[in-house]
């Protein structure tokens, strides 16, 4: 059963919300109130909202809550303890909140370490282990939830100020949401192997030294973090951060923002890492180019499984929308490849994570779930899109032949089947915020003897109207910093190009290219910021037809295409930088 | 040449060429792809007279198929591993290389499915991101093979020790981070092939420890050129 209820007060980044009366239906319940506007800067009482400070009620973490000194109190082992939890995030719930009954703990204390998941709280507090060469440390992990004395967890509540760094209702929300989502994939799907206490950090920040702090671009002291991220075992190991089985995941506190009041996100992160890192993982290079496709398969069902178990298409309304509300995802917004190929996974993700959510609704959560589950497993770290839509018809041909024709033709329409990677080059501004198209660099390669340049992860093409005389081709690129303000570097791309197919790139002891040209990529006259490149000749097919053109990266920062421009010229005389080919 | 007498060329040529540092010869020379490739697209006609649903993915440069889905082949075993076992010895031409190439990695079992990693190895070393993954059903029938093994028809030993590659890691991270190389440390490094085509090279993979961030950088290390590639970072966000 799931009760709701209005909990006390909420501050939001960004938003200014109406925060209905309580219910003063809980033990350690606040004092209702009128309906109150509450200002997104300020807690309900008035005070700055501070991400830095840890609120002064924080409860100890050495003793449950509400042990007074003088009468001792053993709650009780109850096999079906109640929590309060949002059923999706606060900006999905608004105020309200979802009474749910919590897996039992298995922890003697009634801390939150079950089974499946141990959670623990990050506090800004000495004693974290250090990170980075000692430059930097965690913030000290501790168990801050407690039973009540009636052995229920209705007492933890979102806090008043959402900028807590170590408040106890984000470990709830993991415990909660951690459980579901497992107990969905291991006991109705039978995937045993995730039958294991993986850790669930929530709160995260780090604190970093004057040494460091010019990285992290702030200063000495506690730094927030952002995101929320699966880290393999070894990744914990290397941090320097003691041994964890089967790796962690981690959720952030940003400013006003807690990763872990979101349920989508920690159902996203889970499913990373179910997946783990044998599948599904890193960039391989084809006949293509570089294709870091993989990657958005496994955002896209990390997307899906989120927004199936909530029963709701858009994840990360809160989390990823309290950083940037253009970046949340919404799974009933149909996405296609090849023309919301973006280059980044997250984003190409959507495509995937949309023809899922389609499938859902053609077939039913159970039976779309167990479909796309059952071929998961079977996918590999060079599963491709092509690859993973046969692998979800193959198993909804085995449920039965209509199925499968309705897999098939949802996975066609959404471009998962027959993808070719290329797109027309048209006008194209990545504008504020946008994405642009990423071009890798050599030593991101997966393959050796990439020794010249790195070819993209898209190609472009152009069709070519009969007697055109130049095709003038501009684009506005900038070579990327490093994540700390450092790395960028010169934009230095050629562009190969091939009539009538795409520009294929060959594997062997020296990468190569099948193609009919390589033009240099060459400063376009001022005022122009960009590059600029006229085809004439031999390099358009001379009856017409449809012309391939990869970029080519030689310099060492992954560039990002910002714009880029078209002309189909009837007369190249006078054009910018023209380029000759053999025919 | 027959297949039988061809895999035993290839064994003895294993055999007179194995040590580390030797260039490995061919189990199919560039002139062999084709003649590989029909002997693929044979079996998978066989299997297709069987299964009419059977589907395949091939890619470009490659003998044997990427994908095989829709199978449904019993092999008479309910252990997921000697059912995949079988499989592949009954059908080599979807896979052509020989049982030593390929080490059982692990077998993920689910409550209705068996999928079986095996890792491609050469002369015992792990060949980077390739291996062939075998979904067998509860009852041993197997029902898709994913194909990401090719045979190397050339192996680059190392002239780099791991000491040295271990620098140029460093200092394809600090570039990549603008960190200086010197702040960063070398943790788990693997020593592994790493394969573009029919190509490979021994090479080393790195992990790179004490950037500043909550990160896990990766990168390998071609043990012939000393040239970094393949750097990337294994957190998943």
């Amino acid at each position: 059963m799931r009760n709701r209820k209005p909990f006390a007060a909420l501050a939001l980044a960004g938003a200014v919300l109406v925060v209905p009366a309580c219910e003063s239906d809980s033990p350690n319940q606040g004092t209702p109130t009128e309906d109150v506007a509450v200002d997104t800067a300020k807690s309900p009482d008035g005070a700055e909202a501070d991400a830095t400070e840890p609120d002064a009620t924080e409860p100890d973490a050495t003793e449950p809550p509400d042990a007074g000194p003088d009468v001792p109190v053993t709650p009780p082992k109850l096999d079906a303890p109640e929590a309060w939890v949002f059923a999706h995030d606060p900006s999905i719930d608004g105020s309200e909140l979802t009474k749910v009954t919590l897996r039992p703990p298995v922890s003697d204390d009634g801390s939150l370490k079950g089974e499946f998941v141990d959670v623990s709280n990050c506090l800004n507090e000495d004693g974290g282990e250090t990170i980075m060469g000692g430059l930097a440390r965690l913030c000290r992990e501790a168990k801050t939830v407690f039973p009540d004395p009636d052995g229920h967890y209705l007492s933890v509540e979102p806090p008043a100020n959402f900028g807590d760094t170590g408040d106890p209702f984000a470990e709830v929300m993991m415990y909660h949401y951690v459980n579901t989502i497992h107990d969905y994939f291991s006991g109705t799907h039978g995937l045993s192997y995730l039958d294991f206490p993986l850790s669930a950090l929530v709160n995260v920040q780090f604190w970093v030294s004057a040494d460091m702090a010019p990285f992290f671009g702030g200063s000495e002291g506690w730094q927030p973090f952002p995101n929320a991220a699966f880290m393999p075992e070894e990744g914990i190991q290397q941090l320097g951060l003691s041994p964890r089985a089967g790796g962690a995941i981690v959720f952030g506190q940003y400013a006003l923002v807690d990763f872990a009041y979101d349920a989508s996100v920690i159902l996203h992160e889970y499913t990373h890492a179910m997946i783990g890192t044998g599948r599904l993982f890193g960039t391989l290079a084809d006949a293509f180019g570089m294709d870091n496709l993989p990657g958005a398969l496994n955002e896209g069902l990390a997307d899906y499984f989120a927004a199936s178990l909530l029963d709701h298409p858009v994840v990360g309304a809160f989390g990823i929308g309290g950083l940037d509300p253009n970046m949340v995802r919404d799974l009933s917004e149909k996405r296609v490849c090849p023309d919301d190929l973006t280059t980044e996974i997250h984003a190409d993700g959507e495509i995937v994570g949309s023809a899922m959510w389609a499938i859902r609704a053609a077939l039913g959560a159970d039976t779309a779930d167990g479909i796309i589950l059952r071929a998961v497993q079977a996918m590999t770290l060079q599963t491709s899109f092509e690859g993973a839509a046969q692998l979800i018809v193959a198993e909804a041909e085995l449920i039965g032949e209509d199925t499968a024709t309705q897999v098939e033709a949802i996975l066609t329409e959404y471009g998962l089947i027959g993808c070719e990677r290329a797109k027309p080059w048209q006008a194209f501004s990545a504008g504020f915020g946008g994405l642009p198209y990423m071009v890798t660099t050599r030593t991101a390669a997966p393959v050796p003897g990439m020794t010249e340049w790195a070819p993209g992860y898209v190609q472009f093409y152009v069709d070519v109207p009969a007697g055109t005389a130049g095709v003038a081709l501009t684009w506005e690129a900038s070579a990327q910093q490093g994540p700390f303000g450092g790395g960028g570097g010169e934009v230095n791309m050629d562009l190969a190009l091939r009539r009538g197919e795409p520009v294929e790139v060959t594997y062997g002891a020296k990468v190569g290219l099948k193609s009919d040209a390589i033009v240099p990529g060459a400063k376009a006259p001022s005022p122009s910021k960009g590059f600029a490149v006229t085809l004439t000749e031999g390099c358009l097919p001379a009856e017409g037809g449809r012309v391939y053109l990869t970029f080519l990266n030689k310099g060492n920062a992954e560039t990002g295409i910002q714009k880029m421009g078209l002309a189909l010229l009837d007369d190249a005389a006078g054009a910018a930088n023209v380029a000759t080919c053999a025919p | 040449m027959t297949r039988t007498r061809l895999r035993l060329w290839t064994l003895l040529a294993l055999l007179a060429f194995g040590a580390p540092s030797a260039l490995a010869t061919p189990p199919d020379a560039p002139a062999g792809q084709e003649a590989a490739r029909a002997r693929a697209e044979a079996s998978v006609q066989r299997l297709k007279d069987q299964r009419a649903r059977l589907r395949v993915q091939w890619r470009k440069g490659r003998a044997t198929p990427a994908l095989v889905t829709g199978l449904a082949t019993e092999t008479g075993h309910r252990d997921a591993r000697r059912a995949a076992e079988t499989f592949l010895t009954a059908w080599p031409d979807l896979v052509q290389l020989p049982a030593t190439d390929l080490a059982h990695a692990e077998t993920v079992q689910t409550r209705d499915r068996g999928v079986v990693r095996f890792e491609q190895r050469w002369q015992g070393l792990p060949v980077h991101g390739r291996g062939v993954t075998v979904t067998v059903d509860a009852a041993g029938t197997v029902l898709s093979l994913a194909g990401d093994a090719q045979a190397l028809a050339q192996v680059t030993p190392a002239t780099l020790d791991a000491a040295a590659a271990c620098d140029v890691a460093r200092a394809a991270v600090g570039a990549r981070l603008a960190t200086p190389a010197d702040a960063l440390g070398c943790g788990t490094t693997r020593t592994i092939v790493a394969a573009s085509g029919d190509y490979g090279v021994v090479s080393y993979q790195i992990q790179v420890t004490g950037a500043p961030a909550l990160a896990d950088w990766v990168v390998l290390v071609d043990g012939s050129t000393g040239a970094p590639f393949g750097l990337h970072d294994r957190l998943v966000r």
